[in-house]
């Protein structure tokens, strides 16, 4: 369905001009928006990222490759003995087949080493890999988090500043009222 | 003395700011705050799984196990093929588990991103899973069976050749060893059997 289709169709938005909701007090709207984002964030994602974070001390790819050469080596060991049985032992000697299973032990045994080692390498990776990311992520929340701070605490600079101003124009201004009082009434008197 | 000031309203600019501001709002959160859970749920899912099945699947379509990926009696007679087979499917397995993890992570930190407001990683990471490199294990294991293949070959054709002239010389009434055509003869066809070797036109 194109997206014209869809807006024939009445659903493309609960939301026209005619009928946008009315904001008479952005303040708390968006004092709300913030809270309620907050409360998802910790609803949905907090303990998802706090896997992630965990997630740098990952070691699945070491103990897999731990659990896979043996694994391998069984299988391969199978069809081996499966395709010997096919051909009706393929024509090999005893001798013949002690090497070959020599070779499965001793291929096995490298394969695990080099699996393992690559495994630890490979694991080093993900794991910076992770970790460089979610510190790309945490710089990004940090500035953020910062930003947001920062502005609060201009905000409540410039009101305790504005406070101030009004204030000693307040004053000024009783005083200058005293003063046009008290020289009204002096010319009063004197007159 | 000044009257006391009014507070001031809001224009008509700043109300139909907020309200199409609060309406974008709601509707994100209606619709884009699912589809990013499901993401989430989604992100978990083990692509190291999806890699080790091809990754096996790779293996068998090699010809390791013999040509075509059949099993072959020139593998079963192999005293190494086994053993290079174990070798190449266990570090193929190993690369599969690293790619798909990586790909599970890059997903993973993608979504979490977008949850907190940073960037995110336009990719699901499957692309990365689907093109799992060979590893140098089973690049070796397939060339030394295609090596051997190619050594069987030839010793078949040796072996061909070997009966087939030793018959006709023996229907010819000459010995096996010991052919009945004239030294012309002789030459002319093997002058044929090099054309017919080398593809070449020009036969007697």
């Amino acid at each position: 369905m194109s997206i014209l289709e869809y807006q024939g169709t009445g659903g493309y938005s609960q939301y026209q001009t005619s009928n946008l909701p009315e904001v008479s007090d952005p303040e708390s709207v968006y004092a709300n928006m913030t809270r309620s984002d907050y409360d998802n964030y910790m609803r949905d994602y907090r303990g998802f990222e706090e896997m992630l974070l965990k997630a740098r001390d990952d070691t699945s790819l070491i103990d897999k490759a731990r659990r896979n050469a043996p694994k391998e080596a069984e299988k391969a060991k199978g069809i081996q003995a499966r395709n010997l049985a096919r051909y009706g032992g393929g024509g090999l000697s005893v001798a013949q087949q002690q090497e070959q299973g020599r070779a499965m032990q001793r291929g096995g045994m490298l394969s695990m080493a080099g699996n393992v080692n690559n495994a630890r390498i490979n694991q080093r990776e993900v794991n910076q890999a992770t970790m460089a990311d979610l510190i790309n992520i945490g710089q990004g929340i940090n500035r953020n988090a910062l930003g947001q701070m920062g502005d609060a605490a201009s905000m409540a600079a410039n009101r305790h500043m504005q406070y101030k101003s009004a204030k000693a124009q307040h004053s000024a201004q009783m005083t200058g009222m005293a003063g046009q009082l008290g020289s009204a009434l002096l010319a009063a008197w004197m007159i | 003395m000044s009257s006391k000031p009014k507070e001031q309203e809001a224009s008509q600019a700043e109300k139909m700011a907020a309200s199409v501001a609060l309406a974008e709002k709601t509707y994100f959160d209606d619709n884009y705050g699912p589809i990013l859970r499901e993401m989430r749920d989604k992100s978990d899912e083990d692509l190291a799984a999806v890699g080790e099945g091809r990754a096996n699947l790779d293996v068998a379509a090699s010809g390791i196990d013999g040509p075509g990926g059949k099993a072959s009696l020139m593998a079963a007679q192999s005293v190494d093929a086994s053993a290079d087979r174990a070798s190449a499917a266990a570090s193929m397995a190993s690369q599969a588990a690293f790619q798909g993890l990586q790909a599970t992570r890059q997903r993973q930190v993608g979504v979490l991103g977008t949850a907190r407001g940073q960037q995110a990683e336009a990719t699901t990471g499957l692309a990365r899973v689907a093109r799992i490199e060979n590893t140098k294990a089973l690049s070796e294991a397939k060339n030394k069976m295609v090596k051997r293949a190619a050594r069987n070959q030839a010793m078949g054709q040796v072996a061909g050749t070997f009966m087939a002239v030793g018959m006709d010389n023996k229907a010819n009434e000459g010995g096996w060893f010991k052919g009945t055509k004239t030294k012309e003869e002789g030459s002319k066809r093997f002058k044929n059997w090099m054309f017919q070797g080398f593809g070449l036109d020009g036969l007697d």
